[in-house]
């Protein structure tokens, strides 16, 4: 069986997506379940990562991986030879092998009982960098689906941060969602890899695969696909070699391709809805480092990030809670899409005009530079001093281009 | 890495018994379970995880399953406490059987949620961004 496996996995290594990962769920189809599980404990390196098997093999699989990188890692902290990465990255390990949280259910009696969460896994590459991809919820019966693509600076030491948003937006979603924290690339790790798109260009064909085998395990879910800074690149990159999702959010893109200037050319065939936002000064946005940004597209829904009770400014509060953005998280996530509320369509010259000082230009040579990123925070709080002190908000200053609250559906 | 006149861990104690005592108060025959409190997390999490770690997020769950779920007179009482309490609360239109209110208390903010076909009752909080002190 180990060598019909082994045989497997290089038979679909070059497959196109689709195909691989149907073979491979024929694959596991066959085995009687007893056999499939042996072979996840057997060989917890190949199933971990195999797009197409069942994600209950594949959960087993990944925590023996973490078991066996824990205790890899302890006997080097025991022996005085670990690192201070070696140190860190055990109690990252530590932390992935505990229970996400408890939820309270009900006994067979009836009686109100606490029951540990499982963290649950997809891919786990405790190695280097480290990789991968969390499950909260049951792929099996969610009705909705949302992936998160994390940007730049992500590691496996920030996988608690992930974590915890990821529980926001399937709470903001609501009950029958499912989310998947996708950390399936080597996120920029600075300013200068994020320049490149080198990551985004290994990571889409990861993505397109991961979003096939999503679909095969979850066929009758809505999958939406959110990318979020770095992550938008990525999700655009994906989105071009016609990643498999019903619905895509960008949110803080840095462009998807200098050659791309509508969703039109973006959009994969039976997308349900392709929306973007950007909020009021978000550099990131803003300098266009790796093409127009999407939210200019004149073909795009722009949603509103904006509400009476918090406002968003900069690049990071795109998933603050009670925002006007998070809220319409969740319901693209679960599908209210006649609910979600719109945004103006500007350009980031009119914003940044709107601001005070145009910032595209001068953003997108700072970008360049290594104080790009403590001039990006100043930028961030300059957002913030300005929309107090001296600028009209941008719903007295766009009021003629505002589309208010809507009961339109979205656009396509 | 926390400003302001509390720390963050005193920040997180506050929120956390906030959320107990309301849940306590909802639901008064029942005691309110915390289901998430993993500590301190960066707030651009999805973004760029360079920040410091600056925000925590609690779950208290609670609820009586051996009755009918009535989450429009629970989220109703959730406001009439909180509001008691201080907060200002905004409660949502139902959709889909989904009952919600947000509040905001100094830089705090909450959502308390019921379902119509779930006994449960889940209150979330979130302790104040850094720049919000």
């Amino acid at each position: 069986m180990s060598e019909d496996l082994d045989a497997l996995i290089l038979r679909v290594r070059d497959l196109p997506h689709d195909r691989a990962v149907g073979e491979v769920d024929t694959f596991f189809r066959s085995l009687p379940s007893e056999t499939a599980k042996a072979l996840a404990e057997s060989r917890p390196e190949q199933v971990g990562p195999l797009e197409g098997a069942p994600p209950e093999l594949r959960y087993r699989a990944n925590h023996l991986i973490l078991v066996a990188a824990q205790q890899r890692l302890h006997a080097l902290v025991e022996s005085r030879e670990a690192t201070l990465a070696q140190r860190r990255r055990l109690v990252t390990i530590n932390e992935m092998l505990q229970p996400a949280g408890k939820r309270l259910d009900v006994d067979a009696d009836g009686k109100r009982v606490e029951v540990d969460v499982p963290r649950q896994f997809l891919l786990v590459e405790p190695e280097g960098q480290g990789r991968m991809i969390e499950v909260q919820g049951d792929l099996r019966t969610a009705r909705n689906i949302a992936v998160l693509v994390p940007g730049m600076n992500n590691d496996l030491e920030r996988v608690r941060s992930q974590s915890v948003r990821a529980k926001e937006i399937g709470e903001e979603a609501g009950p029958g969602t499912a989310t998947v924290v996708w950390l399936g690339y080597h996120a920029p790790l600075g300013l200068t890899e994020g320049r490149s798109t080198e990551s985004s260009r290994a990571a889409a064909p990861l993505l397109c695969r991961f979003q096939e085998g999503l679909a095969v395990v979850a066929p009758d879910a809505k999958i939406t696909l959110i990318g979020n800074s770095y992550g938008a690149q990525v999700v655009s990159r994906a989105m071009l070699e016609r990643a498999r999702a019903h619905r895509y959010l960008l949110t803080g893109s840095p462009g998807a391709d200098p050659r791309v200037t509508s969703a039109a050319q973006m959009t994969p065939p039976g997308t349900e809805l392709f929306a973007v936002a950007r909020s009021r000064g978000d550099y990131v946005s803003y300098a266009e480092q790796h093409g127009p940004d999407p939210a200019s597209f004149p073909d795009v829904v722009r949603i509103e990030t904006d509400n009476e009770r918090v406002q968003i400014t900069g690049h990071m509060g795109y998933f603050n809670k009670n925002s006007e953005s998070m809220t319409n998280v969740g319901r693209i996530v679960r599908g209210d899409l006649d609910a979600i509320t719109l945004a103006a369509r500007t350009t980031p010259a009119e914003e940044s005009r709107v601001l005070g000082t145009s910032w595209a230009g001068p953003l997108r040579t700072l970008g360049q530079s290594k104080a790009a990123v403590p001039i990006s925070k100043v930028f961030d709080g300059l957002a913030t001093l300005r929309t107090v002190a001296s600028t009209p908000s941008r719903k007295t200053v766009l009021e003629s281009t505002r589309r208010s609250r809507t009961q339109e559906g979205p656009e396509r | 890495m926390y400003h302001g006149s509390v720390t963050l861990t005193e920040a997180r104690n506050y929120l956390r018994s906030e959320l107990l005592a309301v849940a306590a108060i909802v639901v008064p025959d029942q005691t309110p379970t915390v289901t998430q409190d993993v500590g301190p997390v960066g707030q651009g999490a999805l973004s760029d995880e360079s920040g410091p770690e600056s925000v925590c997020t609690i779950t208290v769950e609670t609820g009586d399953p051996t009755t009918t779920p009535d989450p429009e007179a629970q989220i109703g009482f959730a406001a009439e406490t909180l509001e008691s309490r201080g907060w200002k609360v905004t409660v949502s239109e139902p959709a889909e059987g989904r009952h919600e209110l947000t509040a905001r208390r100094q830089g705090y903010d909450l959502t308390v949620s019921a379902q119509t076909t779930d006994w449960r009752l889940t209150l979330t909080g979130q302790t104040p961004y850094v720049d919000d002190l």
